[in-house]
């Protein structure tokens, strides 16, 4: 069955307390699958899942669990993966691959994108010591290729952080910050986006923050309603002469 | 003896009509081994009277300030006499009363021992809400019953709390005796108290049966609520369960990790001074609280300060009113514990996302938290680890029964602190950067990755952490509908900053202080003043 059809159907089901229904796991866990293969995405069917895993522990299935978490990942910089590591219980996260889910996000919530697309191309080079956080990165482009559309929504958000923090961008560090993307790409992006070619295309204007973004002093104003009641506890009104 | 002092007595209550108490009396006069005072015979009497004629007022003062008068003159030492006694004293034809009675009985057991109450009371308890609540619930027609607000919300806040205590008990082995546990395992078998679906069951429950939800929909729409509500949603004590409930069920999923489950509860309930949560203060306490600490979790740190700000403030407005409360109140002390609790997370918040906010909380926060605040801005997570487990909930795992071995209850509170830390590690870097960034208004970037011991190959990582700052100074993250808290056009932050090419431009706002708004709150306080002189008499 079809995402949208799963979905319409389950949104039905979990309405109130019967979002607490164990019997629905089987069908939002199809719905999850369906999200994965479509690239779709519902926020309440993926934490409800989480919800019924916690809640009824022998339903707990990993590689679902894992899934769930890695498509929040695509709809940072929303906060739905932090609210789904919360709903996965602690004896849960020892697991190697859900480890591995959680370390892909601390680095794409810490906006390391030059990380991330080193990890994906296989050019991350780890430093082999004990310390070193990454073990197997071979693992993480597995991973994530397995989940349709992860690398785009990547870019996407790449973009979203980069609109509000950039007025000018060159555009060989654009280029890096997603991944490699080529002139078409880019040129893509900055439509979407509503940003401009610049200096015979080197640089991508952005936004114009500077209108915004200014040292400013403010002092205080005082508005007539501030001293309003002031003026009406003065006992006696004035009169005008006869 | 004390038999002459009546309860109106004491109360000043100016009630003539004691005919009736006097003949409940009699019944006892004669026998001298009676173990519960006159007084307090007379006082369960008029109590049950009052519940059946409906008087919400004289319930309320019997509630709120003679049931803890009476606890302090007579039941310091020993219980409240039990349900069969008061059976006896009130006759048992009221049993919402007597029910009633219990919610207060029960509610004194688990004030009263600081390692909680026995198991058995535990359960009883637990039946005597799901006695109340199947008495409203499976009702044909709305029950007759008036209750003050105050008491509704403890109802419903107290039966929330003993499923807390009761999951917290479940994980703890070494709060049981031998007895219990084989008590415990049975219950578990029969999943028949405090199982999370009963407790969800109850609260939703009453949601559907006041129609709470449609009808704050309708208010919100300016349209008439009794249009969409059947004679339950009409009737004040349903609508108000209900309301009460969806702040009851906020609570339950926070305690949870659930947070997106938790602002759903509550989106149709308004934050403005006409919400029903204003009437009790314990009740908007907890509202902002959970909503604050949900948004927090949600990394929505602008949005969680407000919250907590506008929560202290009403604290502190209210202060010498609630200490007054407090004293005759047995109760443990929600409001002064929140207070403490949400100065912790406001200083979390504002390392992170610093924004301007009251002076007058601004003060005391600088008072009680400033040498751990610079720690923050120092980037050391475990100032953030500390002040996280002293500001957060209790937080619960249903599931969990531990019968043997170590106490297990603090488990999902580590679970919760570590997502959180997960969080802050990746926005670790802020408060430093933004020590650097106070001090230009240009900056190259290589300059700032060169002060921070960044190399060149680590320097596309290192434009991470600029990325970051402006994600979460933008609230990019945000995607709840906020509060109708409104923002003024002034900025909230002191420092912001954009990036042209490889140069990062510095904006920084100073706010003068204002003298004026300290002007016109002194001149109408002295006003006040004035006039209360001019009314009192003064005889040469």
């Amino acid at each position: 069955m079809s995402f949208e059809t799963l979905r319409a159907q389950l949104h039905e089901a979990i309405q109130g307390v019967n979002r607490y229904n164990p019997e629905n796991v089987t069908e939002l866990a199809k719905c999850v699958h369906a999200m994965v293969a479509e690239n779709k995405y519902d926020k309440d069917i993926l934490l409800t899942i989480l919800k019924l895993y916690q809640l009824n522990p022998d339903k707990f299935d990993e590689s679902l669990v894992r899934l769930v978490l890695l498509k929040t990942l695509m709809v940072l910089p929303s906060s739905d993966f932090a609210l789904a590591k919360c709903l996965t219980d602690t004896n849960r996260l020892g697991s190697q691959e859900l480890k591995r889910v959680l370390d892909l996000g601390a680095i794409l919530e810490s906006c390391d994108f030059s990380l991330f697309w080193q990890l994906m191309k296989g050019t991350y080079k780890s430093s082999g010591d004990a310390n070193e956080k990454i073990k197997q990165p071979a693992e993480i482009p597995k991973m994530v290729k397995s989940i349709a559309g992860f690398e785009e929504a990547i870019r996407i958000y790449a973009c979203r952080v980069i609109h509000v923090t950039f007025q000018n961008i060159e555009k060989d560090l654009l280029s890096r910050l997603l991944g490699g993307a080529n002139d078409a790409e880019m040129a893509a992006y900055a439509k979407r986006f509503g940003w401009e070619s610049r200096d015979n295309g080197s640089v991508y204007f952005i936004a114009n923050h500077e209108a915004t973004i200014r040292t400013r002093n403010i002092d205080e104003k005082i508005q007539f309603s501030n001293v309003a009641d002031i003026l009406r506890s003065i006992s006696k009104p004035l009169t005008t002469r006869e | 003896m004390s038999r002459h002092a009546t309860f109106e007595s004491h109360t000043g209550d100016p009630e003539k009509d004691l005919a009736f108490e006097k003949e409940a009396r009699k019944r006892y006069i004669s026998d001298m081994d009676d173990p519960v005072p006159h007084e307090v015979q007379d006082y369960l009497v008029y109590f049950s009277r009052m519940i059946e004629e409906e008087n919400v007022g004289e319930i309320l003062s019997l509630y709120d300030q003679a049931f803890p008068e009476l606890t302090e003159r007579y039941f310091l030492e020993r219980m409240w006499p039990d349900e069969t006694i008061v059976e006896n004293i009130v006759g048992s034809g009221n049993r919402l009363f007597i029910i009633l009675y219990k919610e207060l009985y029960y509610r004194q057991l688990y004030a009263r021992n600081s390692r909680g109450p026995s198991l058995t009371h535990r359960y009883e308890s637990f039946m005597n809400y799901q006695d109340l609540f199947s008495e409203l619930l499976s009702s044909k027609e709305p029950v007759v019953l008036s209750l003050p607000n105050v008491w509704m919300w403890d109802i419903v806040d107290e039966f929330v709390y003993q499923f807390q205590a009761f999951c917290l008990y479940k994980a703890n082995p070494q709060k049981r005796n031998p007895a219990e546990v084989d008590e415990l395992i049975s219950i578990e078998e029969n999943q028949n108290a405090w199982k999370i679906y009963q407790v969800l069951n109850i609260l939703y429950s009453l949601l559907s049966k006041s129609q709470i939800n449609e009808q704050l929909i309708a208010i919100r729409e300016k349209r008439n609520p009794d249009s969409v509500a059947d004679e339950f949603g009409l009737s004040d004590l349903y609508f108000k369960l209900g309301y009460f409930s969806l702040i009851g069920l906020l609570r339950t999923p926070v305690l949870l990790g659930d947070y997106h489950q938790a602002l759903k509860t509550v989106e149709n309930i308004d934050l403005d001074p006409k919400g029903l949560y204003n009437t009790v203060p314990t009740c908007l306490v907890t509202l902002h609280y959970f909503i604050g600490f949900s948004h927090m979790m949600m990394r929505n740190y602008g949005e969680a300060t407000k919250h907590f700000v506008n929560c202290l403030l009403f604290i502190l407005r209210t202060k010498s009113l609630q200490t007054q409360q407090q004293k005759k109140n047995f109760q443990y002390d929600v409001i002064g514990k929140t207070f403490d609790q949400m100065f912790h997370l406001l200083a979390i918040c504002l390392s992170i996302q610093p924004v301007r906010i009251d002076e007058s909380i601004a003060s005391q926060l600088a008072e009680r938290c400033s040498d751990r605040m610079s720690r923050m801005a120092n980037g050391e997570i475990d100032e953030y680890k500390a002040a996280f487990q002293l500001g957060c909930p209790k937080f619960l795992s249903p599931t969990t029964v531990v019968y043997e071995g170590n106490n297990q209850s603090k488990e999902p509170l580590l679970r919760q602190c570590q997502a959180f830390l997960e969080g802050i590690e990746s926005q670790i870097a802020l408060p430093i950067l933004r020590g650097y960034l106070k001090l230009y208004t240009s900056l190259p970037t290589k300059k700032l990755a060169s002060f921070m011991d960044v190399d060149d190959a680590n320097y596309d990582s290192f434009l991470g952490k600029l990325l970051t700052y402006k994600m979460i100074v933008n609230e990019l993250g945000k995607d709840y509908q906020g509060s109708a808290i409104q923002d003024d056009d002034e900025p909230n932050t002191d420092i912001d900053f954009y990036v042209d090419k490889d140069m990062i431009c510095i904006a920084d706002t100073k706010i003068a202080r204002r003298v004026g708004e300290h002007f016109i709150r002194h001149i109408l306080k002295l006003n006040d003043v004035q006039k209360m002189l001019k009314n009192i008499d003064v005889k040469p």
